[in-house]
């Protein structure tokens, strides 16, 4: 791997997750010299062990509240106070290394919110500049490059596309037939989940070997598709790309002519160094990058970095969450289904509730209800059974409720993935009075849910609950209400083709800092009904196409 | 009936306590047999089996919880203390229901006279003693796996 840290490069990335590393990968085949700057560790195969307690519950992924704070005020509780809450995974691969890998697109309402449902009081929502026939050949290009297991038209409800996935969908679990069951009984259209994850061999990595540590784990056979197996040792072997761990940027620094020049970063030791590039791509996370531009005060920039406008850091939303479970008795499951099994995954999806006939006329939008299997981690189970009860369980009474729990009944769980509209109570700012372990101002996040997007959880929890209800639970619980998946993040920088109303164009590039994109969540105006995570990827394809083009052509650095 | 030390197996005894002083290992070992009681239900493994204090006692000694030993040291001195005003015995050596009962009280914070507050005490070392008894045993508890036998989960640490 080459050293660029003496000479300027052509791209600087800040970030190697979903964001930044296609980015990376693009450019270097493209034979652009890049260096991604990473604030995390290089993790390796031999670091992902299934130890709930070393991965999990410590800080593998995220930093200390006594390190780097996020400071975070809800509407619960009207103090900011220091959190780990905003963190998506600070290591090479960013959050793509510990995710869930469910890979849905956008569908094409998506795009133009505003002109759907006109003002909502309170809410921020905007069209994007864009549609998704402009996206959707990324969307192919992703799920080709990385491999995304899944079966075109099992969905009636899916987004156009004009290909069948590369790999099939994976196994399942035979509680998969509950809810196709349920979903029979209602009319409704359970489909096999699309994952980033090999269901077969693919491009020289392994297919998955059903370890049932998927989700919040890294994967020891490369069979999940994160960027850190998929796409940045390819982006090495082309020799023009330097990924540098333990790099924590904390300043864009620019010309007295409006251009940036490079970034400034702490390395392991703490020493300040300044990798110069005559391009520079922010894909921190939505809160973070939103965090260095604000940081990158300058005389032209007195508020931050391309922030003229006043809108970085605003419009900041995430997915709006809905979970539930339900517990079948052994006795009404067929055979088949009650041993517990190889296979953990139940690989069921429904999306007859991305907009809810309640609301037929309204603001009708719901989201993407993901069945599931609840997660394998026994001390998450023991507290998860705790809390249900009011005070939390203890004792011989937990003892007991968990013996049922791995004996006596088998659970099944949903998670939906729910529009949360921008809007005017959620943001983040940075505390110059709040600083982290080297110096540097944090994140301030404020957040509140809609009340719009509150509502229509309340309606998907019925919906998604009378699924299982149909399908034969004796026992059903609603476990969140209005919650924030915080993993998924979005709108900070939001894009637009007007610069009064927008921080990027319609290329991610900054409107008034013609060498400086920003490629995470940051870009979106709104958040759609699916996990962002391949769309943040496939526009990443898109947005590195356009700079490759730039940087061929020799216009990068022009207006 | 008495708490006592978990079995020491002549190949395979208990490790040497660190953090906890040997009283405080007393009132430590009660408390986390009150939290997850072995043989209750009959047959099942509890924090005494699973040698929850060895795990707690270990983690505790980790550079990132050397903020909590004030706390902790506090909290068990409370056990102990308003367990002998209110009942008049020893934390470490009462029988298991005025133990739960006291740590009842902790749980909703109906405690008067604690130095640390008792709701998040009682959370805190709850927290605790479930990492230690459902665990990977390479750190100090669920000793030979015995909480995930009894679960019937198999759980691979490669």
């Amino acid at each position: 791997m080459p050293d660029f840290s003496d000479r300027e490069v052509d791209v600087c990335i800040v970030g190697s997750g979903a964001g930044g590393s296609p980015l990376a990968f693009e450019l270097a085949k493209a034979g652009a010299t890049v260096v991604v700057l990473e604030k995390g560790p290089w993790y390796t195969r031999e670091d992902f062990v299934h130890d709930e307690i070393s991965v999990v519950r410590r800080n593998m992924w995220v930093p200390t509240v006594q390190e780097e704070p996020h400071l975070v005020k809800t509407a619960q509780d009207p103090r900011a106070r220091p959190s780990q809450l905003g963190w998506i995974a600070s290591c090479v691969g960013g959050g793509t290394v510990h995710m869930g890998a469910f890979f849905y697109r956008l569908h094409p309402e998506d795009f133009a919110m505003r002109t759907r449902y006109g003002a909502i009081a309170g809410a921020t929502h905007a069209d994007w500049p864009i549609r998704y026939e402009d996206l959707a050949p990324f969307y192919d290009k992703v799920e080709e490059e990385i491999g995304v297991s899944g079966r075109a038209q099992g969905n009636p409800f899916e987004p156009p596309r004009t290909r069948d996935y590369p790999l099939p969908p994976l196994e399942e679990n035979p509680l998969a037939h509950v809810i196709d069951r349920g979903a029979r009984a209602l009319g409704l259209h359970a489909f096999p989940t699309p994952r980033a994850i090999l269901s077969r061999p693919y491009k020289g990595r392994a297919p998955c070997t059903y370890c049932n540590f998927c989700g919040s784990y890294g994967c020891e056979v490369d069979a999940k598709s994160s960027t850190l197996a998929a796409l940045l040792p390819r982006a090495v072997e082309t020799e023009k790309c330097e990924i540098r761990p333990k790099s924590m940027a904390f300043e864009v620094v620019t010309s007295d002519a409006g251009l940036v020049t490079g970034v400034r970063y702490y390395d392991e030791h703490r020493t300040a160094k300044l990798q110069r590039a005559r391009v520079v791509c922010v894909s921190a996370t939505a809160i973070e990058s939103a965090r260095l531009l604000l940081n990158s005060k300058s005389s032209r920039f007195p508020n931050g970095l391309a922030n003229g406008s006043g809108l970085v850091g605003k419009n900041l939303s995430f997915s709006t969450l809905t979970q539930g479970s339900a517990e079948f008795e052994l006795a009404q499951l067929d055979a088949p289904q009650r041993p517990h099994h190889r296979v953990h995954f139940l690989q069921r999806s429904m999306q007859d509730f991305y907009h809810l006939s309640d609301r037929v006329g309204g603001y009708d939008k719901g989201g993407t209800v993901n069945f599931l299997l609840p997660h394998r981690n026994p001390i998450f189970t023991a507290e998860r059974i705790s809390q249900r009860a009011r005070p939390p369980l203890w004792g011989a009474p937990l003892k007991s409720a968990l013996h049922r729990y791995y004996h006596e009944v088998r659970e099944l769980e949903f998670e939906v993935f729910g529009e949360f509209l921008p809007n005017e109570r959620t943001h983040v700012k940075v505390d110059d009075s709040v600083r982290d372990a080297r110096g540097i101002p944090v994140a301030s996040i404020e957040v509140d849910v809609h009340p719009e997007d509150a509502r229509n959880s309340s309606i998907l929890m019925e919906r998604a609950l009378a699924v299982l209800t149909a399908a034969g639970a004796h026992k059903t619980h609603r476990d969140t209400v209005a919650g924030i998946t915080w993993v998924l993040q979005h709108g900070t920088c939001r894009f637009g083709t007007d610069p009064a109303t927008s921080v990027l164009d319609p290329f991610c590039r900054a409107h008034e800092v013609p060498n400086l994109y920003v490629v995470d969540g940051s870009f979106m105006p709104t958040s759609g009904g699916v996990p962002t995570t391949l769309t943040i990827m496939a526009n990443s394809f898109r947005v590195a196409a356009h700079l490759a083009e730039r940087l061929r052509a020799g216009t990068a650095t022009a207006p | 009936m008495d708490p006592s030390p978990s079995p020491s197996h002549a190949d395979d005894p208990e490790p040497r306590l660190e953090f906890f002083g040997a009283t405080e290992a007393d009132t430590a070992r009660a408390l986390f047999s009150a939290l997850i009681p072995d043989d209750d239900p009959p047959g099942s493994p509890g924090a005494t089996t699973a040698r929850v204090v060895v795990y707690v006692d270990r983690t505790l000694r980790e550079p990132s919880f050397r903020r909590f030993h004030r706390f902790v040291r506090d909290g068990l001195a409370d056990l102990e203390r308003l367990m002998v005003r209110d009942h008049r015995v020893q934390f470490a050596h009462a029988p298991l229901a005025p133990r739960q009962v006291m740590l009842k009280k902790f749980q909703l914070g109906q405690v008067q006279g604690a130095r640390v507050p008792a709701a998040t005490f009682f959370n805190v070392m709850h927290g605790l003693a479930l990492e230690g008894f459902w665990g990977a045993p390479s750190h100090g508890g669920n000793h030979d796996m015995v909480a995930w036998k009894w679960a019937g989960i198999e759980v691979t640490c490669h």
